[in-house]
């Protein structure tokens, strides 16, 4: 817990907090806590925005939207949710953490705070999600824009956010075609941070590739596209000869992009190579038939997410 | 609500805790365990406090959280029942298969895991194992297996009051 606190607000009106953030420079975003919370520094004064009305998960006819408190575990039992791109955000948040913190944390604090092994991110980013934000204007006016969340993490626990911007929602286009998607972690227990993870989405016609999204997270400075990767599989025919030989490509192209680093969770050589195992498992899954619009399952359970088999380490 | 003191300066914090509404003075970074624990409700355990293990669970308006990353603000107004709020004149049921089971050992992480499991079956009293295994807390005794099957017994009984409802 932190070792100090200065002032603690919850405002109920969205202009009421965004005042107070421009006001307040150096008050900090709370919303379920189990990041912030967690520092050892004494805070001036947190801002608590969950009783603003962001909580909602909705289907609009262009795209999914999910308020910027919606908590994750809401999140993993909406209905909305489990149709949308194989359930890809409901394997996300599965396991994310244990039930305790995912009925606290947010989608935006997970998003917001940066973590390059935030679990959601990957999920988001392969289905091209943008994030809505606001901040309070010296003249008090509510200034608002629209980011892709490609590139909003501009590093470690940093991002886009201006001073007192707040993230108010995300939004996930909807497409023509469903894509197929799927997220995969690998931790030392399920319920720590991933060690290394990752999503991949297709949208394919008649088995040819036409968009792929390929995202690793916790082996890079941010949760990371793999653009050499996309493109490896890029116009590929799912179940042809050629479409092993791809999928090996991407598989490189991912271990010669990313950047890990060594910590308590995993050395670097040990993330650079689980991460391409993810990925190829992933676009194996992905392309598989049977498993079209399988929502993940917590009964999956290790074979689906932890413990990689050596046999396995190819 | 706005709350603008310095660090040791305690201010008033209103809780219904178990189902009486109390006052508390409080600092304004105390974390809800620090303030169950301080006011004698020591069924919440302090152990990892990272949000780890799971012993200090308690439920908010009836959602399962970690009091020991919890601000108390942060649970203004709200419910909070402790592992002391289960047992009326009898003990739960929950807890009554506990001890036919003897699911405990050294009994730290036992608060937390009556509540976690109380949490999902109120959620859903037909809750597979996978999810009741997925929410057990942190245990370095019991090897979680008399656990689940105390649970699972209490579940039994649920069964045809889950038809009723």
């Amino acid at each position: 817990m932190i070792p100090g606190l200065g002032a603690y607000y919850r405002p109920d009106r969205l202009e009421a907090a965004l005042m107070l953030l421009a006001q307040e420079p150096a008050a900090r975003i709370l919303g379920g806590g189990t990041d912030l919370l967690l520092e050892h520094e004494p805070l001036h004064a947190v801002v608590d925005v969950t009783q603003l009305g962001l909580s909602h998960i909705r289907a609009e006819p262009e795209a999914l939207v999910i308020g910027g408190t919606a908590r994750i575990e809401v999140l993993q039992r909406d209905p909305i949710v489990r149709a949308w791109a194989d359930g890809v955000l409901v394997g996300a948040s599965m396991h994310f953490g244990t039930l305790q913190v995912r009925n606290m944390a947010t989608v935006g604090g997970n998003i917001a705070h940066a973590l390059p092994a935030a679990d959601l991110v990957p999920a988001l980013l392969v289905l091209d999600a943008t994030v809505e934000l606001a901040r309070a204007t010296p003249s008090g006016d509510i200034e608002r824009r629209v980011l892709a969340l490609d590139g909003f993490a501009t590093g470690p626990f940093q991002t886009a956010l201006l001073p007192g911007e707040l993230l108010l929602a995300v939004n996930v286009p909807a497409h023509t075609r469903p894509w197929r998607a799927q997220f995969r972690k690998i931790g030392r227990v399920v319920k720590d941070l991933a060690q290394v993870n990752c999503a991949v989405a297709l949208d394919t016609e008649e088995e040819v590739v036409r968009t792929a999204r390929i995202v690793a997270g916790a082996v890079h400075p941010t949760v990371t596209r793999v653009p050499e990767a996309e493109a490896a599989v890029l116009g590929a025919t799912i179940g042809s000869a050629d479409w092993p030989v791809r999928v090996g490509r991407a598989v490189e192209a991912v271990r010669a992009f990313i950047r890990p680093i060594s910590d308590m969770r995993a050395t670097r050589e040990w993330r650079r190579h689980v991460c391409g195992i993810l990925v190829r498992r992933s676009l194996e899954w992905v392309a598989d038939p049977r498993q079209a619009g399988r929502v993940p399952d917590l009964a999956d359970g290790p074979s689906y997410c932890v413990g990689v088999q050596p046999e396995a380490m190819r | 609500m706005n709350h603008d003191r310095m660090n040791d300066d305690r201010v008033p914090l209103s809780l219904v805790v178990n189902g009486a509404p109390h006052e508390y003075q409080v600092r304004m970074h105390d974390s809800l365990l620090d303030v169950l624990r301080r006011e004698g409700w020591t069924g919440a355990k302090r152990v990892c406090e990272t949000a780890d293990c799971g012993a200090c669970s308690v439920l908010v308006d009836g959602t399962l959280v970690d009091s020991c990353s919890t601000l108390a603000f942060q649970a203004e107004g709200c419910r909070v029942d402790t592992v002391e709020g289960l047992a009326g004149r009898t003990l739960h049921p929950l807890q009554h298969a506990f001890v036919q089971h003897a699911a405990v050992q050294c009994g730290y992480c036992i608060p937390g895991m009556l509540l976690s499991m109380k949490a999902v079956l109120d959620r859903d009293p037909a809750a597979s194992d996978a999810e009741l295994r997925d929410v057990m807390t942190l245990c370095r005794c019991t090897g979680y297996v008399k656990p689940l099957a105390a649970t699972r017994e209490y579940q039994d009984q649920l069964g045809p009051r889950h038809a009723d409802a």
